[in-house]
Order: structure tokens, then C-alpha cells, then sequence
């Protein structure tokens, strides 16, 4: 090796100084050990901006929370471990969370095997899922935690293959992995069978469920449009089923979807649809079971100036065999429309070098005449220090339609994070 | 009549010499600048300082692969540090022609996120950098312009072809005639005042490509600064296709990450 350039030296010492070059104080944290860890500590405190009477304290979010983990990177495998420890004001209690505990490693050079404890994401809606059947944290999402916790773990089998006409995605979850659903500890809920608000304490406790949720999907980028079909046979991710003996219970069923995403312009636009099919209910007579429903989805995002970006979607789902749902419902009134629509704006603005992001979105239900508002702020003061406000607001005229039923958890929230 | 039309004929033939001599100089800055070997590797890492000596730190492996030499060519970004970017990779098809496509990975949703196409001129991952100064700015964007040489360097300043894509009225460039690489890039706003400085602090002669180990952006209106430093750059490692696939944002390519 050989310094070109004296001359360079010469002339840009002066602007690059000894000091600037100690900056860097360490080396470069290298791998010498193939162990990596990471983490944060957070404390994170809400307070409802209204009153919910069901509950005796307003306070939906309070916790300290410890974040870890941890990796260990061979030629052959990757290890992966991370948890969360924290103390929960609300459940007045020390919680643990696994958030990964698998083993990564390919086969056959074309295959991709994820084995344990692991969070899986596909689809191409923005916080609405047609397509994507696992396991999400509605209560930490409607509470004010990182956004990053609205995807929660499931004990499962992901093989990943790429093959030259398509890629093959298959996810095997032995023991179904239910959403963490809003059940009343919370946050209230519109109780359909009473047809009123209940909450205040854990008033929806269903049995876990014993299935085997297989979800497939077969996926290939062809010059830029990222085209995929999709499979599942599972389980309704909620308890919004009634079974025989009157307790809650997650409903069989299977979907059928596809998704086509890709630019046009400057910006990308997404189409995604899917059919959920109800395994118990196949005529849709029955109302303790929800019915078949067509779910489409459009999108389009593009940045509108520097740094500030824009999305915006039109979700419809259409409620198979409306007629006799209606004909056999205990409460026809508060039933879901035939076709409930949602439309979705997020504006991201980042200011302040990056510092500092604005963040907006917002659902809003013309169907409902009911909407959900996400505004945040976020600064990150430095690589340890982070800053986090925003609120969570709930609007809507109806006591039991789907954002309208959470009117009285609407919450302000702030966090604060060191992490390491 | 004669006389008039040969010395037409010289001016012009000067003046089409002088632009291919621009041309070329521009084309060949481009070339070793952004597309040394037909593949290359390093390890890299910044600094950013802002006004108030706040420093914040990435860290972070690049891959690149050249389809033409000049042309489209692939990225892998791959984070290490800090913590909250850590495992995020950064996938970029880079289209010299037409919008980029760009994907990134994030790993604690796991999520695989096709991302719109940003303006080139904005911050890189919060630092002083822009896009463009990581992955080259397209030498047809601007008319160049040679303002003088001597031994050591050509002096040129370029001018947008479109005022309104960008945020200077014009740039200057002090390039290596040795190296071919700009080691000097001043940008001047509308009132001709310098704001930003972009500037190579180290070149080492890696496998025959004069390679910039150490740089720096100055934003002179903020004060602010960025560093960077490039370690164990390697080129023509035979890099397959498919290490720019989506494959490689869940699952990056071990092998080409640790420096061999």
C-alpha cells in the first residue's frame, strides 16, 4: 500500500485536526468475539385524556422497562435471544416478555431456516394486515409503547426458499399464536352479547388455542413489481367467536390473498387482496361465529417535499352472506356494516438532520363515521438518549363500531429511552 | 470567405475538443470515484458532530456491485451500530435512468419495507452526507465547466441543468489528475456564499484503485461535520448476483461482511 497525494495531506491538515481524528475514542468495537449484545432502558408513562368509568385508575400505560438481547454469529448459524423485563403499574406487577430465543441457518444453499421463538412480518398493507396472519400486540399498540412492539413472537417453523421462477415462504406455528387482543384489563370494549361497554378487569379469557397454523407464501420480484400469493389456515387471531359452552373462542379459518407492489413515478403503490374464509360458520348463519369477508386494500406513498412523506390507503372489507347474518343476529343494529371501509393518511416529516421526527397517522372509517388518531414526536437526542410524546385519540359516534368502542381509551403518553 | 470558414472550423474543433476534454475528466472522477473493480467491499464509519459537539455514530458494511461500468449498480448497506439501527440493511438498485428501487429491512417488526425514492440531496442516515455523495451523483445532471489546472489538479464548476432539483446554484470541484478522484467539492447557495464541503483527508492504493480511506462533509452554515473512514475495502471478489437480492435483508451475505 501506498499514500497517493502528499500533497493532500499537506494542504487538508489543517481543516482535519489531531483532535478530529481522536473523535473516533474507540476502535471499531470489531467482532473480535462473535457474542453482540444490545438493549435500552425506557420508562414510559400515559394517562387517558378522558375518563374511562369501568376503571378506577385513568392510567393505561406505566412501566419501566429492560430491553436485551443478545447474538451469536458462526460460519454456519446465528443464535438469537431477547427479552423484556419491566415493572407494569397498570397489572402492578413485574412482566417478562421472550421476544426471540431461535436459531438461524441456511440449507442447500437456496434455503433459509428460522427454528424457535420469532416475530414474522409479510404483506404490504401499512398497519392493516390482510394477508398477514401473525401474531400482533393491539394492547401495547393502543397503549403508546414503540411501534416496533405491535408485532409480537410465536414458538414456530420458518423455511425460506429462492428458487429462480419464485421464492417459497412457509411458516409453521405447532401451537397457534393468538393476538394480544384488547380484553378488558386495559382498555373497555364494546361487548356485543351485552351490548354494552365492559372492562376494568380481564373480562375477555379465552382458552388458548390447540391448532397448528400453516402460512404460506410464494413470492418473486420481476423488474422491480414485487408480486406474491398467499395461504393460511389458522385461526381468527381475537376470540370473537362463541362456542358451544358460551365462552369466547378463535374461530378456524383460512385465507387466500394476493399482492402486487411497485413504483410509478416517484412514488410505490400497493394492492392487496384476500379471502377469509370461516371454517365454522361456511353459510354464515351462525352469529356467534363471524363470516366470510372479501378484504381489499390500495396504497400509494411518495415523498411530497425533502423529507416529508405521505401515505395513503382504501381498505374495504365485504361481509359474505349479509342477509343471513342480519336474519340470524341477536343485535342486528351492531352488527359490522356489509362493507366497512377505512381510509388511512401517515405523514412522516424529519427535521433537525433526522433528530427530530414528526409523525402522523390516521384511520378514519367512512363507513363507521369513526377514526383513529397516532400523532408523535420523536428526538433523538444522541445515540443514547430518545424523547417520545404522542397521543392516541379515538373519535366516533357509535358505542360499538370498530375505533368508536375505544373512545374512552384515547391516552397521551411520553417516553423516554437510554439505550446501550 | 475561405479564411473565415477555416477559422470557424479551428474555434469549433477547439471548443468540441475542450468539451470532450470536460467530459472525459467528469466521466473518469465518476469512474473513480463510485466504480472501482466490478465489485468492491468495506467496512465504514461516521461521526456526526453537530454545532454543539453533540456526537452521534454508524457503523455500517457496504457491498456494491457495478452492471456497467458508469452505469446501474447494486448496494448492500448493512448496520452494526448503534444499537436501534442494529441488523437494519438498506437494499438499493441503483438506476442511473430512472427512479432507484430501494428496500429496508427492519428487524425488530421484521420488516421488509419496499421505500419510495427520496430526494438524493438529503441526509444519509443523519449524517452530513447525502444520498448522492454515497452512491454518485449522475454527471449528466450538470454542465461542467473547466475554470483553469495546474500539475497537481483540474479546477471545474458545474451548474445543475435543472436550478430547481437542487439547492445550490452551482458546485466546484478540485480533481486529482493523478487519482481522477475530486478531492475538494465546494457548493455555493444562490447569493455564491460556500455552505458545504465535501473533502477526501486519505487515499491508499488499494488492488490499483486509489481508494478514499478517510473524508469529510462540512455544513459551514451550522458549524455541524461529519467524518467518515472506510477499513478493509477489497475489490473483485466475484460477488454473485443474488447477494442483492431481498434474500440478503433478512439473511446478509456472512461472507462478504467480514473483511477476508
Amino acid at each position: 500500500m501506498w499514500t497517493v497525494s502528499a500533497w493532500g495531506q499537506a494542504s487538508l491538515e489543517q481543516t482535519v485536526t489531531e483532535q478530529e481524528a481522536d473523535e473516533w475514542g474507540d476502535d471499531w468495537a470489531t467482532e473480535t468475539s462473535p457474542w453482540s449484545h444490545s438493549g435500552f432502558m425506557e420508562l414510559a408513562w400515559g394517562e387517558r385524556s378522558g375518563d374511562d368509568v369501568l376503571f378506577d385508575d385513568q392510567t393505561p400505560l406505566g412501566e419501566l422497562r429492560w430491553h436485551q438481547a443478545l447474538e451469536y454469529t458462526h460460519d454456519k448459524f446465528d443464535f438469537n435471544w431477547s427479552h423484556d423485563f419491566w415493572m407494569d403499574e397498570v397489572a402492578g406487577q413485574l412482566m417478562f416478555d421472550l421476544r426471540a430465543l431461535n436459531i438461524d441457518f441456511s440449507l442447500f444453499g437456496q434455503t433459509d431456516v428460522v427454528l424457535g421463538r420469532q416475530i414474522t412480518t409479510w404483506g404490504t398493507g401499512d398497519l392493516l394486515f390482510i394477508n398477514d396472519p401473525f401474531p400482533k400486540d393491539w394492547v401495547s399498540f393502543f397503549s403508546g409503547r414503540d411501534d416496533n412492539y405491535l408485532k409480537s413472537p410465536a414458538d414456530a417453523l420458518r423455511l425460506t426458499s429462492y428458487f429462480n421462477a419464485f421464492n417459497v415462504d412457509l411458516v409453521i406455528t405447532p401451537e397457534a399464536e393468538p393476538d394480544r387482543f384488547i380484553n378488558g384489563e386495559r382498555f373497555s370494549l364494546f361487548s356485543p352479547f351485552e351490548q354494552r361497554q365492559v372492562g376494568g378487569f380481564e373480562v375477555v379469557n379465552p382458552r388458548h388455542p390447540r391448532q397448528t397454523e400453516y402460512a404460506l407464501r410464494l413470492f418473486r420480484n420481476f423488474k422491480g413489481h414485487q408480486l406474491a400469493l398467499y395461504a393460511y389456515h389458522g385461526i381468527e387471531k381475537s376470540p370473537n367467536g362463541v362456542d358451544n359452552t358460551l365462552q369466547p373462542y378463535f374461530a378456524a379459518k383460512n385465507v387466500w390473498g394476493a399482492s402486487l407492489q411497485s413504483a410509478i413515478g416517484q412514488g410505490l403503490y400497493h394492492v392487496e387482496l384476500g379471502y377469509h374464509d370461516a371454517l365454522d360458520d361456511k353459510s354464515g348463519i351462525n352469529p356467534m361465529v363471524a363470516n366470510a369477508q372479501w378484504r381489499l386494500l390500495l396504497g400509494y406513498e411518495r415523498e411530497l417535499i425533502k423529507k416529508l412523506n405521505w401515505g395513503w390507503q382504501y381498505y374495504v372489507e365485504h361481509t359474505e352472506h349479509y342477509e343471513r347474518l342480519i336474519q340470524h343476529a341477536f343485535y342486528p343494529q351492531t352488527e359490522i356494516a356489509e362493507n366497512r371501509q377505512v381510509m388511512t393518511n401517515r405523514f412522516t416529516y424529519l427535521t433537525m438532520q433526522d433528530k427530530l421526527t414528526w409523525s402522523l397517522f390516521v384511520f378514519y372509517s367512512p363507513t363507521d363515521d369513526d377514526s383513529y388518531w397516532r400523532p408523535s414526536v420523536n428526538y433523538r437526542h444522541n445515540d443514547q438518549w430518545q424523547f417520545t410524546a404522542g397521543a392516541q385519540i379515538f373519535t366516533g359516534q357509535k358505542s360499538h363500531t370498530f375505533f368508536g368502542q375505544f373512545e374512552d381509551a384515547s391516552a397521551l403518553y411520553t417516553r423516554i429511552r437510554f439505550q446501550f | 470567405m475561405n479564411k473565415i470558414l477555416n477559422i470557424l472550423m479551428l474555434l469549433l474543433t477547439v471548443m468540441v475538443s475542450q468539451a470532450a476534454t470536460i467530459d472525459h475528466i467528469i466521466s473518469q472522477a465518476n469512474l473513480a470515484s463510485f466504480y472501482a473493480g466490478d465489485d468492491g467491499r468495506s467496512d465504514a464509519r461516521m461521526i456526526i458532530v453537530d454545532n454543539k459537539d453533540n456526537k452521534q455514530m454508524r457503523q455500517f458494511v457496504i457491498l456494491r456491485k457495478d452492471l456497467t461500468e458508469g452505469g446501474d449498480q447494486n448496494f448492500l448497506v448493512v448496520f452494526s451500530r448503534p444499537s436501534d439501527v442494529k441488523d437494519t440493511v438498506f437494499l438499493v438498485h441503483k438506476k442511473v435512468d430512472d427512479e432507484d428501487h430501494r428496500w429496508l429491512y427492519l428487524p425488530a417488526l421484521d420488516l421488509e419495507k419496499r421505500i419510495s425514492s427520496s430526494d438524493n440531496r438529503t441526509s444519509f442516515v443523519g449524517s452530513d452526507f447525502f444520498y448522492e455523495d454515497v452512491s454518485g451523483r449522475n454527471p449528466q445532471a450538470d454542465l461542467h465547466e473547466l475554470l483553469k489546472q495546474d500539475d497537481a489538479f483540474y479546477y471545474i464548476k458545474s451548474s445543475p441543468k435543472d436550478p430547481n432539483a437542487v439547492e445550490f446554484k452551482y458546485y466546484t470541484m478540485q480533481i486529482d489528475k493523478q487519482t481522477h478522484l475530486p478531492m475538494v467539492v465546494e457548493y455555493f447557495d444562490q447569493s455564491e456564499a460556500i455552505y458545504r464541503r465535501v473533502e477526501v483527508v486519505e487515499v491508499v492504493d488499494v488492488q490499483g484503485h486509489p481508494t478514499v480511506m478517510k473524508s469529510k462533509v462540512s455544513n459551514l452554515k451550522t458549524g455541524g461535520y461529519t467524518l467518515m473512514e472506510f477499513r478493509r475495502p477489497a475489490y473483485d471478489l466475484g460477488m454473485e448476483d443474488d447477494v442483492f437480492t431481498v434474500r440478503s435483508l433478512r439473511n446478509p451475505p456472512k461472507n462478504w461482511l467480514s473483511g477476508q
